[in-house]
């Protein structure tokens, strides 16, 4: 044997025993997929409960990141990633922080078009910028079919579908009937109060009704308090949930019109098991939970006109907001939500309108207030005192699970295999436990109350928590057919924004207003339409 | 390359070459395919070739031409403010007796530069601030409590009040270029004109003005260079909003790019400022015409 026939045996010898250690480190059948006890990294329980490693686990240490955004449990996960890592010191769990939603969705979006090697391993799938279905689709994040129904054996066997509340599954599906995500915690949008301000204006009784909202904004505004407070700022713009919650409210018979149906082109078994159980009731507000939305169905809808985008409906939603508008603090367009929650809790302001996610910060800002603190609680968005048959039923608000994790597609299975047991691990009633009461402690964000069973929040926090649970969850899509902007690119909706804007402050009428917009709807949803290749038959599939 | 100018000059161009090629890289090259994705839907995925439909988009889009609006208004109060308050500052310095007043006013006025901008842009924010600010709580003590604004957050007010952030505009690089030519005048024409019975009015409109034409052409071309770049202290001050009122092109090719991944669009509008950047420069050059 020459030195060249030596050299490529030994070339051969190196790459089989690389070809083999490469498959050792993933489940043989190539898909990443994988659950973990097909990766070999299950762990043993104990009686006790608590997990410990297997002699099966990968040796080779290994660092797998979880990117998450800053004040969001950072606390309480990074001693998940601690916790973890005693009973795993082969794998190390960094705790990504990113600073806002922004730089989050693109440096994923950039990373995964990069080949995803440097990308996070456990995301929020409800930050990555697109829709969850679309990421599964260019293969950025994994179905979770298989994995929800593995035994975890950091609960008892247990498996993570039957781990977390079953109420909220519905929402982790993708319009293929995929799972995309894995519920973590709930959230919802309401009015946080200062009691004592609302006493000091002779208010006793939170408002349940808009008039007997602007009731009382008025009567704040006479004490020269600032009676609300709310951003409209681009990137903080919350007066779009409530616009949202309008339009839900409205439109919401025609919610069956924009579902996936049977006969679609984008019809699957799954999603017909998911649609098929909607049936319309005014009076059920979860009629439409988890339902499978179609968007070409929406820009159908929109453009056979069946909705009056400049009718009563419409012309009530508006006017009521415009009112509220005279009651937000100066600035409201451009001021930052950090800016708005500032005069909230500086007392300046008597009321504020955000999230869930809030109530941890405002417990630790009281905390350091001491003595200059306020007694504070919430109340829900309100309905109309008089039935209004344009608006059936009850208004609903946001009320979806707020982190919804994800796994990203990374091409090794063995990285996969991990960031896998660790969310096992997190999503074991102890740990999630320790992750909750933490974050509260370090007066961090905790979303809502925990969709993990057997986690319990101090009796205070699930009283704030209160005046967030609305009756249902809002469709989020149902507004494009009046308010356009499907793609909610950023220059579209500074232009809508500022047509609001106009007659907010007087400058076109109501009619005018309305008009404008529905030019602009007709604008954007025409190029979403374009964009999109849609022939507005859902039957066939562009 | 001849063997001797190798052996003189190889050293020099061999430590050259890293700086070249990473300029090539980094710089050339993305501007060469930022040219040829404006012609382009380009999402970093996929691209597709659309001739001129990105520019045709941008001029169509009253948002875009809100922002060219505005963005005139920027670039000529910019070069205004880049000219006129330095210059004063810088004739006012010179003019005071005494070499350590000179210094120490100097020293005052460049020292901001150490600032990070962001803070500046902060700070200016905050004077803004409807409830807290400065602005609106000396209007309030002196009595003009109907002169208040919610400066940033209407649209009457917001591109104007971005337009006068940081007031009195003494920028510290146009104000050292000024400072040093008047410095280097030679005192030899203004001893002269002065003899000739020239005030001081005169001194400043027929010498000084006609020599600082160079240090004009060099500042009003960074300031323009600038002005169109610049989208920073919009976003961080108000977020483009409210609506579009103080957006500007900058400020929606951002938007396109990297709000809505409109890589192409956001190209087209990049290359046209790029374009119109070109040809305000040769303008300048050939409008403020210099010896050297």
């Amino acid at each position: 044997m020459n030195v060249r026939q030596k050299t490529a045996l030994l070339l051969a010898s190196s790459l089989a025993v690389a070809s083999l250690s490469a498959c050792s480190g993933s489940n043989g059948n190539g898909n990443a997929s994988s659950s973990a006890s097909d990766a070999g990294a299950s762990p043993s329980v104990s009686a006790s409960g608590t997990a410990s490693a297997s002699a099966g686990e990968p040796k080779a240490k290994k660092t797998i990141v979880f990117s998450t955004i800053t004040n969001y449990y950072t606390a309480g996960l990074q001693l998940a990633a601690e916790d973890y890592q005693k009973l795993h010191p082969e794998t190390t769990v960094k705790i990504d922080i990113v600073s806002d939603n922004t730089t989050y969705q693109t440096s994923f979006q950039a990373k995964m078009a990069a080949g995803g090697d440097d990308a996070p391993d456990i995301v929020h799938a409800n930050l990555l910028g697109d829709t969850p279905a679309n990421n599964v689709k260019k293969g950025y994040i994994l179905k979770l079919n298989d994995f929800v129904k593995a035994p975890n054996a950091y609960n008892n066997g247990t498996t993570l579908y039957d781990g977390i509340n079953g109420d909220y599954w519905p929402y982790a599906y993708t319009a293929e009937g995929d799972i995309f995500m894995l519920p973590f915690d709930l959230v919802g949008t309401g009015f946080y109060y200062n009691k004592d301000l609302f006493a000091k204006a002779g208010i006793t009784e939170t408002p349940t009704t808009w008039e007997d909202l602007f009731a009382d904004l008025q009567k704040l505004k006479d004490q020269k308090i600032i009676p609300l407070s709310m951003s409209q700022a681009t990137g903080s713009d919350y007066e779009g949930w409530m616009v949202g919650a309008f339009e839900d409210w409205a439109n919401r018979p025609l919610i069956p019109d924009i579902l996936v149906q049977p006969g679609d082109a984008r019809n699957t078994p799954e999603v017909e098991a998911i649609n098929g159980k909607v049936k319309y009731d005014p009076n059920d507000p979860f009629f439409d939970i988890g339902a499978v939305v179609d968007a070409e169905r929406i820009m159908a809808l929109w453009k056979s006109g069946k909705y009056d985008a400049q009718g009563p409906a419409e012309q009530k939603i508006w006017s009521t907001l415009k009112q509220l508008s005279t009651y937000l603090q100066p600035g409201y367009a451009t001021m930052k939500d950090a800016d708005a929650y500032q005069l909230f809790i500086s007392g300046k302001a008597a009321a504020y309108w955000n999230g869930s996610w809030q109530v941890g910060q405002i417990l630790k800002d009281q905390q350091s207030l001491g003595d200059k603190g306020f007694e504070w609680g919430t109340f829900k968005f309100p309905g109309f005192k008089e039935a209004d048959p344009n608006f059936p039923g009850d208004p609903r608000g946001i009320l979806v699970p707020g982190h919804q994790l994800a796994v990203t597609a990374k091409k090794d299975a063995d990285t996969v295999a991990r960031a896998e047991d660790f969310l096992q691990f997190l999503y074991s009633p102890e740990e999630a436990q320790k992750v909750f009461t933490t974050t509260i402690e370090a007066g961090q964000f905790v979303q809502g109350p925990s969709l993990v069973k057997g986690v319990t929040l101090p009796d205070v926090v699930n009283s704030y928590l209160d005046g967030f649970k609305v009756a249902g969850n809002m469709n989020g899509s149902i507004g494009q057919i009046a308010n356009g902007n499907p793609a909610a690119e950023p220059n579209a909706t500074a232009e809508g924004k500022s047509l609001e804007l106009q007659y907010y402050n007087d400058k076109i009428t109501l009619e005018q207003f309305l008009q404008k917009k529905a030019e602009f709807t007709k604008k954007t949803n025409e190029k979403f339409i374009a964009d999109n290749k849609f022939d507005l038959d859902p039957k066939t599939n562009p | 390359m001849n063997t001797v100018r190798w052996k003189r000059y190889g050293l020099s161009y061999l430590f050259l070459l890293p700086s070249f090629l990473f300029i090539a890289v980094f710089l050339y090259y993305p501007v060469i395919l930022a040219f040829f994705h404006s012609f382009t839907d380009w999402n970093l995925v996929q691209s597709k070739w659309t001739g001129l439909h990105n520019f045709r988009t941008m001029f169509g889009d009253s948002s875009f031409r809100t922002g060219a609006v505005n963005q005139v208004i920027y670039t000529l109060t910019d070069v205004v403010k880049a000219i006129v308050f330095p210059l004063i500052a810088a004739e006012l310095i010179f003019l005071i007796g005494g070499p350590r007043i000179k210094y120490t006013f100097r020293t005052g006025f460049i020292l901001p530069m150490l600032l990070p901008g962001i803070v500046t842009i902060l700070l200016w924010q905050n004077i803004y601030d409807p409830n807290n600010g400065l602005l609106n709580q000396l209007l309030t003590l002196a009595g003009l409590e109907s002169w208040t604004h919610a400066w940033l957050g209407e649209d009457g007010t917001a591109l104007w009040a971005i337009v006068f952030y940081n007031f009195p505009f003494i920028a510290g690089l146009p104000f050292l270029i000024f400072y040093a030519a008047i410095g280097n005048m030679s005192q030899v024409q203004i001893v002269a004109a002065r003899i000739d019975g020239a005030n001081g009015w005169q001194v400043f409109t027929r010498i000084h003005l006609p020599f600082l034409v160079p240090q004009f052409k060099v500042v009003t071309i960074l300031t323009i260079i600038g002005s169109l770049q610049d989208f920073v202290k919009i976003m961080v001050m108000t977020g483009g909003g409210p609506g579009v009122a103080p957006s500007n092109p900058a400020m929606i090719m951002y938007n396109a790019a990297f709000g809505s991944s409109q890589y192409g669009y956001g190209s087209a509008i990049g290359v046209s400022l790029f374009l119109v950047i070109l040809a305000l420069t040769l303008f300048n050059m050939k409008f403020l015409k210099t010896d050297y």
